[in-house]
């Protein structure tokens, strides 16, 4: 190797290294000081409080914390019904100096009880990648970072809260056919910032100006009606620390799901379908039947758990939706299934009042089967394939053969759980990936002992070790990400995925139990996920940036950054919660 | 520069297998039994080669070139299986499917990106009267 080969080498081994270490230096944050201790921010909260209430509020202490300088702003922000309705920010000498100044004056006494403060101490500042829209638009880390903008020698804030509130940080759609959005909105920041500014097109774009990021240490006050308003919740990711997870807690979930679902429905059966929770507007468009019907089992499903006759009574009512439009429900495969699996649920502890349109429905479902096992998913347009419909339809007829006893439906679930988990996959690159088959898992714990076959719980069993190389482990991402599923922490993910899933995974784990061989490392995989499905549930103590709590509380919202509720995804989290709780120690 | 192409292919033989190992028992593990039978004979049988070619015994030639036949042919029936579950996910699924399907054909090229080019280039030189006389020397 002579000099010059030497020199090449080095050269190309060195400069990406080096390359690498400058902008890591460039972009990263300095590191935070370190967070304030409970009952300081609780102090902190109190006295703030004071101001807001009118009262006299005895001069904060610079110690415990408060003494650190505070050359980058504090922001206090009161929320009233999810709104800003006063943000005040300062600088000081210390931070005691600093909340000191940035104290809201007094509200109304109605309004100023229904306020919640919360309290932003900016920890460190960087630089962004700015000028390119594409590096931009992944310059920040979603609902934790903040940006700043210096605009002609003028300051202008937008707190990670703000950012999530003006829904910036969902900008990017590139599959049409998915609810998967990712990346800074930055078209939309930009006009948000102009107007911030009072900037013209032409003036933005004359004015000298720079973006940076920075990082909080936030909390907030309890929600009005708690009985200590002065304990400081921590806020990350527009979220508040999670309850305990235990037995106690799981069933107090899934009951505030199924409170959530019963405000939603109407007097003729129908559920309000989605509900913004900025907003407190809700929509109806494209409403999905079988999610209509997903959510009347999932009444059914607490009614006949919590013996409560209000939920008993929401399910009937949901199920009067079905004769009006069983034309509309015969016309495809998923929605008849999902009705039958309604109508089955309630059966199981009440009457069989509904057993004619079963039959109806189970003779729609027989005649949609194809010879293999599977299904053909649309009446108008057979050839055509849809998502969960083949899983939905074996779940189906695994529970009418359990009602019925009939043969005919047991041979029919037989093979419909057969081409499941086998036929649909007997292909060599079937060997290596699995698509949606909660259903499937499902069905397939639902037929045991009536249809067994040791194919169905090793395929579930697989599933689940599918899964389980996407589910985020501990400290594998960021903490609020564990027990979710995805593919890379730069997306926070969706609440849905991980109930269905896990839904799916209490199935693969009770139906391995009762055939004698449970899996540990599915039932840990549960509890991950209930962990992370509790977190994520509607509760007073995070309801800070909604219009009216009282409406979203026990829902659950697609994910941190959408913040709607759809009945689905209710359902789902709720059945994860309701059939998870005996996978958790007592 | 037969020493050298020697050197290089033994050192790429144990990459490589090593490099299949990771891929079919950590990236991506498949549930039939047949795959990583067959992938573990490929790698074993690399590893050896390659091994017999860095210490330049006449028995590395003889099983690089069993591991390289071995290989391309399990390039080839992966590449059609591929092909295979390519139609099938189309017919089955329809439209649906057809997302799947073209992943597939695109998993069947880089399949030969991976384990086809190499063998084909260590076959034309193992078979190279020069490397035959090297080794039986």
């Amino acid at each position: 190797m002579t000099r010059f080969d030497r020199r090449l080498l080095f050269g190309f081994s060195a400069s990406p290294a080096t390359l690498r270490e400058v902008i890591f230096a460039w972009v990263r944050l300095p590191e935070p000081p370190p967070p304030l201790p409970a009952p300081t921010r609780a102090a902190v909260l109190a006295a703030l409080r004071a101001h807001l209430e009118g009262r006299a509020a005895a001069p904060l202490p610079a110690t415990q914390g408060l003494d650190r300088p505070a050359h980058l702003p504090v922001f206090v922000t009161v929320y009233v019904d999810g709104r800003v309705a006063v943000r005040r920010q300062a600088t000081g000498p210390t931070l005691a100096a600093a909340l000191q100044a940035a104290a809201p004056p007094a509200l109304p006494t109605a309004e100023a009880a229904r306020a919640r403060v919360k309290v932003d101490l900016v920890t460190a500042r960087g630089p962004v990648p700015w000028r390119s829209t594409f590096l931009f638009g992944f310059a920040v880390a979603p609902g934790v970072d903040g940006l700043v903008l210096d605009f002609g020698g003028r300051t202008e804030w937008f707190l990670p809260d703000d950012l999530v509130e003006n829904e910036l940080l969902t900008g990017l759609a590139p599959f049409a056919f998915m609810e998967f959005e990712f990346g800074l909105a930055v078209p939309n920041l930009t006009r948000l910032a102009a107007l911030r500014m009072a900037a013209s097109r032409e003036g933005w774009s004359a004015t000298d100006k720079r973006w940076q990021r920075f990082r909080t240490e936030a909390f907030v006050e309890p929600a009005a009606g708690v009985p200590d308003r002065s304990a400081a919740l921590a806020v990350f990711r527009a979220n508040t620390p999670a309850p305990a997870l235990n037995r106690t807690a799981l069933r107090a979930a899934a009951i505030a799901g199924g409170r959530y679902l019963l405000d939603k429905l109407h007097p003729d059966g129908s559920f309000l379908y989605q509900y913004d929770t900025f907003t407190d507007r809700s929509s109806s468009a494209d409403y999905s039947l079988p999610r209509h019907f997903g959510a009347a089992m999932y009444l059914a499903q607490l009614g006949r758990y919590t013996h409560d006759p209000a939920f008993r009574e929401g399910a009937r009512r949901a199920f009067g939706y079905f004769e009006p439009h069983a034309q509309e429900v015969m016309d495809e495969t998923g929605s008849a299934a999902l009705a039958v699996l309604a109508l089955t649920e309630y059966r199981l502890a009440e009457d069989n009042r509904y057993d004619a349109t079963l039959r109806r429905l189970g003779d729609f479902l027989l005649g949609m089967q194809r010879p293999g096992g599977d299904f053909d998913h649309l009446v108008y347009d057979r050839p055509v394939k849809l998502m969960y419909y083949d899983g939905e339809a074996a779940f189906a007829l695994t529970r009418l053969a359990q009602a019925f006893g009939e043969p005919r439906y047991q041979e029919a679930a037989r093979r419909a759980l057969d081409w499941l988990t086998h036929d649909a996959y007997d292909h060599f690159a079937g060997g290596f990936y699995f698509g949606e088959d909660h259903w499937t898992c499902m069905a397939a714990e639902a037929a045991y002992p009536l249809i067994d076959s040791a194919q169905y719980a090793r395929f579930c069993d697989h599933y689940a070790a599918f899964l389980r190389r996407t589910q985020f482990q501990e400290s594998e991402g960021p903490d609020d990400f564990t027990g979710a599923y995805g593919f890379t922490p730069f997306f926070p993910p969706h609440s849905t995925p991980a109930a269905s899933r896990t839904e799916a995974m209490i199935s693969a784990y009770v139906l391995g139990r009762r055939r004698g061989h449970p899996v540990e490392a599915t039932r840990r995989q549960v509890v991950r996920s209930l962990r992370y499905l509790l977190a994520q549930q509607i509760r007073s103590e995070n309801s800070y940036l909604m219009a009216n709590p009282a409406r979203a509380l026990g829902g659950w919202m697609q994910s941190p950054l959408r913040r709607f509720v759809r009945i689905d995804f209710v359902q789902h989290a709720g059945d994860a919660l309701l059939r998870g709780q005996d996978l958790v120690p007592e | 520069m037969v020493a050298r192409g020697l050197r290089l292919y033994g050192i790429l033989n144990l990459s490589f297998a090593a490099f299949y190992a990771w891929i079919a028992y950590d990236v991506a593990p498949s549930r039939r039994p047949i795959y990583p039978l067959g992938v573990g004979l490929v790698c074993a049988l690399l590893a050896g080669g390659g091994l017999g070619l860095l210490v330049r015994a006449r028995w590395g030639r003889a099983v690089s070139l069993v591991a390289c036949w071995t290989l391309l042919c399990g390039c080839a029936a992966t590449v059609v299986a591929l092909v295979l579950s390519s139609a099938y996910l189309r017919g089955v699924y329809g439209w649906f499917g057809r997302g799947a399907a073209l992943v597939s054909l695109l998993f069947a090229a880089l399949v030969f990106e991976l384990a086809g080019l190499i063998p084909l280039f260590e076959i034309r030189f193992l078979r190279r009267v020069e490397v035959r006389d090297t080794l039986r020397s």
